[in-house]
């Protein structure tokens, strides 16, 4: 039996799961948000904390910061044109695009968490902002969306003891995908999102 | 063994192992025994044997020691000539292999239990084949003992048998098939064993369909690999340019300074500065051409590589035709052998590449189709001998491409499909009223072959059988949109022939921009593309008309069908599609075409659910999204459309002259049987039209004002569930009512299409009383009932 005719297995490499995904995030190259980011991290006090380190990724909505757990980012790329679906697109679901060479559900967050402003991905090709403007793929390997945001600034590792539950004078829609809020440093702030709530919530706009 | 990890992957590879070992020993037997002098295959016999027995030593698996072992010892004895190898023992050393492919089968969790039940097997087979062949030839007359049935069928199927294990049960079963036990040819040997499916197809249980192992040939996988790193080091020399381009900006600065030096007014500096600049420019523009020529090949190179990785990686999915035929020569063997017939099998074209997921779908019916050929196709020796004919009966299985599809062929040299006795037996069935029976054409009467269960009882021998479980046949090769045909020459010859896309996975499409976006139109369904002057077409009864070759094409707007916003118009000329068949010509108005494109086809993310007129998405050659239209979803939406306007007026005109004529249509795509139920109800008074097959039937309902539906189940294009499917979704014709009218007389059937929306599911034995008229009647007058009140 000549080599050629031999059958190899491989694993079909689209199933790479979860780790796939971790390392593919790990993996990417550096670009200036990287570096700055890990610039910041540096540049902490070290403050050994008993508590637990959550890692958040910090983006823009419009004027809005918010930040999502870094275990349910899958990764941030550059903003992709976006196809409409015919009976499918509405103000929150926008339609699918190609996150290198995956098709993906692009779903606009600011029409979700109700922010007022030009819609990021009707906007994504022009502006002075766009060069910002990045693709974040939030949710779990198999089911996952694309969302735009107008920044993405890093991510963030944030003592998880000092997260408060959202207050309830925050804005309705926005209180529903709300997790926590995360005190930072300069007195501000910071609303993290629910993957959970934000799955539901767009798998409800599809039908 | 169990919970070790390391075992768990030594076991993977033994059984990787052990399944190609056990080909080869399969092979190699099968050729043995049909040119038992050529001693060439004994070397392999042994080397396989030889190495299973190494790999299960390490496993520690010793009953496969022990046998492999006994095999090989047999193999070597026979290579001396110490021994002779008598079909008789090739059945011990057969059923050995069978014991190493029944393990190959297996999950980890189930070795433990296969080799407890197994254990005695290997051991009997292990000193079976160490006898002396004098005394096994005892044991084994010429007709083979019974096949061991434990032993044939690995642990877990055994389960997934039984449940189905009532021959009545006729439910379509892609794995299996039962051949009749009942008698079959014409020789003198009762057999009563029944025969089974030579090895049932195991889909190997465990981790999910995305993680599974997937063969690809060695070659491919290495091309792939050396493509991919082509192009990183492309990547790398394309960074290199960057820096060449940077002495570039240099060069141009420096230009830049002479000539603010030029312009300082001093005639000495001018001149310096300007020769400084002839020779800085030589030198700029040297190296600009040299980046550009480079950028070029790089361009070029890069091109190259990933369009040769693509499709490379394309033709992965791709498997040799040969891959999927590996089982049926021992099949054939075996059947043979118990029937007492002779048989030479031939495979041709087992190189030809058949997409991966076509040739698993192909196994059960080719299974099926050279199962029936053995048992009915072919007839005993003797029979032949006194035809006139070689005594050892031919099949050919082929495969080959042929315009754009793949062509798999199973023929037979035998005794031939009886058309007149196929007439008898659907007489006898009482399958169809006699004076239709009696005009039904060849091709007609074949295709009763393909109902359910048509020759399963009393079997006429002339009729020989054929058509058990030809319906699997048939629903596979409907699934993946090919056709299946049956020739026949009596006394001479059968075969039948599978047409299939050759692969499931990449479409040729037009593509065309929809209000601003791409989509793609697959090009084996298109008529034709149009550009056209807007003043060509002209409104006739409110809608937009375009005449092509004399016929009228409906125009609508893609953007409008799709629920999208209109894009702006130029003024220029307008994009047509023109799509459909025949007389039903629609033509769709796009922004405009972007050429043709190979398209890897994606399916749609499942939590879209069904996207209607779309039937998947795919990446452009640019990197863009875009969506593959259902053209038949959309075609079915035009039409609707385009009869919207004419209904209402029709709808007002039948209410103005109640008590007319009840109009019914009849959907058939037989002649015959249109003809019969035209009549029939013609008879009865009322109005009927006729259409040929479910789209047709389709056009008809939404242009024409009906009181009742009568459809058949089977015919191309639309077929009868689809249509009542349809108008059931359709808000005119909900209220509708529809008769079945088919062949298919199984529960099962007659539920689909009562559950499609059916209001009666009657036989084509219906027409002998006057149950179909009655049926009708009674449809009608209550939908009268329901009316009038109204």
């Amino acid at each position: 039996m000549s080599e050629a005719d031999a059958v190899s297995r491989v694993r079909a490499t689209h199933a790479a799961g979860r780790h796939g995904a971790m390392s593919r995030l790990l993996d990417r190259p550096l670009d200036d948000e990287d570096v700055r980011a890990a610039t910041l991290r540096v540049e902490q006090p070290l403050t050994v904390s008993d508590g637990e380190l959550a890692s958040v990724l910090v983006f823009r909505v419009h004027d809005e910061l918010f930040g999502l757990p870094a275990e349910d980012v899958v990764r941030v790329t550059r903003v992709a044109p976006v196809h409409r679906i015919p009976h499918r697109t509405n103000a929150i679901i926008r339609g699918l695009c190609n996150v290198e060479g995956e098709l993906l559900i692009c779903a606009s967050l600011s029409a979700m968490l109700e922010i007022q402003g030009p819609d990021a991905v009707d906007a994504a090709a022009s502006g002075d902002a766009a060069g910002r403007r990045r693709m974040v793929v939030i949710g779990r390997r198999t089911e996952s969306w694309a969302v735009v945001a107008e920044e993405v600034l890093g991510v963030l590792r944030l003592d998880a003891k000092t997260f408060l539950p959202p207050p309830a004078t925050v804005q309705k829609a926005r209180q529903c995908f709300t997790r926590s809020l995360a005190p930072l440093q300069d007195g501000s702030t910071l609303a993290v999102l629910d993957l959970g709530r934000l799955d539901a919530g767009f798998k409800a706009a599809l039908s | 063994m169990s919970g070790d990890l390391s075992g768990f992957s030594m076991f993977e590879l033994f059984k990787a192992e052990a399944e190609t070992h056990a080909r080869t020993l399969s092979d190699g037997l099968l050729a043995l025994e049909a040119k038992p002098d050529e001693l060439a295959h004994i070397d392999s016999l042994m080397r396989a044997a030889h190495s299973i027995k190494g790999a299960a030593r390490i496993v520690q698996l010793d009953p496969l020691v022990e046998l492999a072992h006994a095999m090989e010892d047999c193999f070597v004895a026979v290579g001396r000539g110490e021994q002779p190898l008598p079909p008789a023992r090739v059945d011990q050393l057969l059923r050995g292999v069978d014991l190493f492919q029944g393990l190959a089968a297996l999950s980890e969790q189930q070795l433990d239990g296969w080799l407890e039940a197994h254990r005695d097997a290997c051991a009997s087979v292990a000193a079976e084949v160490r006898q002396p062949v004098a005394m096994s030839e005892e044991l084994a007359g010429p007709q083979a003992e019974p096949r061991d049935e434990p032993q044939e069928s690995p642990p877990a199927t055994e389960t997934a048998e039984h449940p189905e294990a009532a021959p009545e049960s006729d439910a379509p079963r892609p794995v299996e098939i039962p051949s009749p036990t009942g008698p079959v040819g014409a020789i003198g040997q009762p057999q009563e064993t029944p025969i089974r499916a030579s090895r049932p197809v195991v889909e190997a249980p465990g981790p999910a369909a995305d993680d599974r192992a997937v063969p690809v040939s060695a070659a491919n996988l290495n091309r792939i690999l050396q493509l991919a790193s082509e192009s990183m080091i492309e990547a790398r020399r394309l960074q290199s340019m960057t820096q060449s381009l940077n002495r570039a900006r240099n060069i141009g600065r420096r230009l830049f300074r002479c000539l603010e030096q030029a312009g300082t007014g001093d005639p000495d500096a001018a001149r310096k500065a300007w020769d400084e600049v002839k020779r800085l420019q030589e030198g700029w523009d040297q190296l600009l051409q040299e980046h550009a020529s480079g950028l070029e090949s790089a361009l070029w190179q890069s091109e190259r590589t990933s369009t040769a990785l693509y499709h490379e990686v394309l033709g992965s999915r791709m498997r040799p035709f040969s891959d999927g035929t590996t089982a049926f020569p021992r099949l054939i063997r075996d059947l043979a052998r118990t029937l007492g017939k002779c048989v030479s099998f031939e495979v041709q074209g087992g190189s030809v590449a058949v997409d991966r997921d076509i040739l698993r779908k192909l196994e059960a019916p080719l299974n099926h189709l050279l199962r029936n050929c053995v048992d009915h196709g072919l007839e005993s020796p003797e029979g032949r001998r006194a035809a006139g004919k070689s005594e050892t009966g031919k099949i050919v299985l082929s495969a080959r491409h042929h315009a754009g599809m793949l062509t798999v062929e199973v023929r037979d040299d035998g005794r031939g499909i009886d058309a007149e006795a196929v007439r008898r037996k659907v007489l006898d069935r009482q399958l169809a009223a006699p004076d239709l029976v009696a005009r039904l054409s060849r091709d007609e009467l074949f295709e009763f072959l393909f109902l359910p269960g048509f020759t399963t009882a009393g079997t006429v021998t002339e009729v020989s059988g054929r058509g058990v479980g030809l319906d699997v046949v048939q629903s596979m090769v409907q699934e993946v949109s090919g056709s299946v045909r049956v020739e026949s020459e009596p006394g001479q010859s059968t075969s039948f022939t599978l047409r299939l896309p050759v692969t499931l996975s990449v479409v040729r499409a037009v593509l065309a921009g929809i209000s601003g976006e791409p989509y793609a139109f697959p090009l084996s369904r298109l008529q034709r593309i149009l550009r056209v002057d807007a003043d060509e077409c002209r409104p006739v009864q409110g809608r937009q008309q375009l005449l092509l070759d004399g016929r009228s094409v409906g125009l609508v707007s893609a953007a409008e069908i799709l629920g999208l916003p209109e894009p702006q118009t130029t003024g220029g000329p307008l994009s047509v599609i023109v799509l459909g068949e025949g007389q039903q010509l629609y033509g769709l108005m796009v922004d405009r075409f972007f050429g043709e494109q190979d398209l890897v086809v994606r399916q749609l993310d499942s939590r879209l659910g069904h996207v209607p007129h779309i039937s998947a998405a795919a990446i452009t050659e640019s990197g863009e999204a875009l969506l593959i239209v259902d053209i038949e979803d959309l075609l079915r939406s035009m039409q609707q459309r385009l009869a919207e306007g004419r209904l209402h007026g029709l709808r007002s005109l039948r209410h103005a002259q109640a008590g007319g004529a009840k109009r019914v249509l009849v959907v058939d795509d037989s002649l015959t049987v249109r003809e019969v139920e035209r009549q029939l109800l013609k008879a009865q008074g009322y109005e009927v039209d006729i259409a040929v097959d479910g789209r047709d039937g389709w056009t008809a309902l939404s242009s024409g004002d009906y009181d009742l539906l009568v459809t058949d189940v089977d015919m191309p294009r639309m077929n009868g569930i689809e249509l009542i499917r349809a108008v059931r979704q359709d808000d005119r014709l909900a209220e509708l009512p529809v008769i079945v009218v088919s062949y298919k007389d199984r529960e099962q059937d007659r539920l689909l299409g009562l559950e499609a929306g059916a209001n009666a599911y009657l036989t084509k034995g219906s027409f002998h009383d006057d149950t179909f008229i009655t049926t009708a009647r009674d449809l009608m007058e209550d939908l009268d009932r329901c009316e009038s009140p109204s």
